[in-house]
């Protein structure tokens, strides 16, 4: 099958082609609910976030202009849901997944998986200790490779604050796995 | 740690979070999505404009050319009164006052006025229902 980009996918679904959305949800799926689970840190809270998200951009895919990148206007109405969710919640309990849901490799050997495992576990936990905004911009700027110039457009920050915020994020998330790791291995 | 450190480690922290960070939904939840794709689209149909921009463009330019032809051709005719014009033409009289004297006859007014009320109503009706729609799809 051919491979399209993900505005040429948008004009042949605008033109009809309704079930080729489905290569779009596939393709940003992932990283939407991670961006999402970020600031919600509740799985069931943030593919409900994600789904919702992925329903508003296809109603409004006319509305994109095709002059950014399509991942980095649904990141921002995945974002702003995911917000809106949050402010939404009507009890001050949360319940805080314990485990992350990483991706399963069928080639890694059990004792390689453990050893992911566990450094998924760290990394999860390191993660959990930044703020909110924090955990998003790490997630978007190792993770999306996203530029600050995308960030502002799907958080809706400031550059300068972008700038300050992710290289303390960085510096905060490189020491607390660092202690975590000396603390496993020593 | 200062800044070189930060960026001599950061292939190796973005491998690892890349490798690690990014979490996966269920398995059906593409299915799911596109269920709810589906099923907004039952909901809502598209919108199209009653008018398209060529045909607003078209109307506008013939009402234009009709009244400057009712102007050109009915300019002659004897006003003749009616409710109609004692409630319009007082209001024309005083705009063709300013304008340089003007004088339109009942007709010219009459044709005008359906034309511009006929427009207002379309253009009128094309925001309540894209207003609609968008309530709709929301």
């Amino acid at each position: 099958m051919m491979q399209y980009d993900d505005n040429q996918l948008i004009n042949r679904i605008l033109d009809g082609a309704v079930q080729e959305y489905s290569i779009l949800i596939n393709r940003h799926k992932d990283l939407a609910f991670t961006l999402a689970y970020r600031l919600l840190n509740n799985r069931e809270d943030a593919e409900e976030a994600v789904q919702d998200a992925f329903v508003k951009a296809y109603r409004n895919l006319r509305g994109f202009r095709q002059d950014s990148k399509f991942s980095t206007w649904l990141f921002r109405i995945v974002y702003n849901t995911a917000i809106s969710k949050k402010r939404s919640r009507k009890t001050g309990f949360q319940w805080i997944d314990e485990l992350p849901f990483v991706k399963e490799n069928p080639d890694r050997s059990s004792e390689e998986e453990d050893m992911m495992a566990e450094r998924g576990s760290m990394l999860d936990r390191a993660l959990q200790r930044l703020s909110e905004d924090e955990r998003v911009l790490i997630t978007l700027f190792y993770i999306n490779e996203s530029t600050v110039e995308e960030i502002h457009g799907i958080t809706g920050l400031s550059k300068s604050n972008i700038k300050v915020k992710l290289f303390r994020a960085r510096k905060k998330l490189q020491d607390l796995v660092g202690l975590m790791a000396q603390s496993v291995y020593i | 740690m200062d800044k070189e450190k930060l960026f001599e480690r950061d292939d190796e922290f973005k491998r690892l979070i890349r490798e690690e960070g990014l979490l996966t939904t269920a398995p059906d939840f593409t299915h799911r999505v596109m269920q709810m794709v589906r099923e907004s689209d039952q909901k809502s149909p598209e919108y199209k404009p009653l008018l398209s921009r060529k045909a607003w463009f078209l109307l506008v330019t013939f009402t234009i050319l009709l009244v400057l032809a009712g102007w050109l051709v009915l300019s002659n005719e004897n006003p003749v009164e009616s409710g109609y014009t004692t409630v319009v033409k007082p209001v024309w009289g005083f705009l063709s006052s300013i304008n340089l004297s003007i004088h339109l006859s009942s007709g010219v007014l009459l044709i005008a006025t359906i034309a511009i009320a006929s427009i207002g109503l379309l253009l009128s009706l094309d925001i309540f229902l894209s207003h609609k729609y968008r309530e709709a799809s929301s």
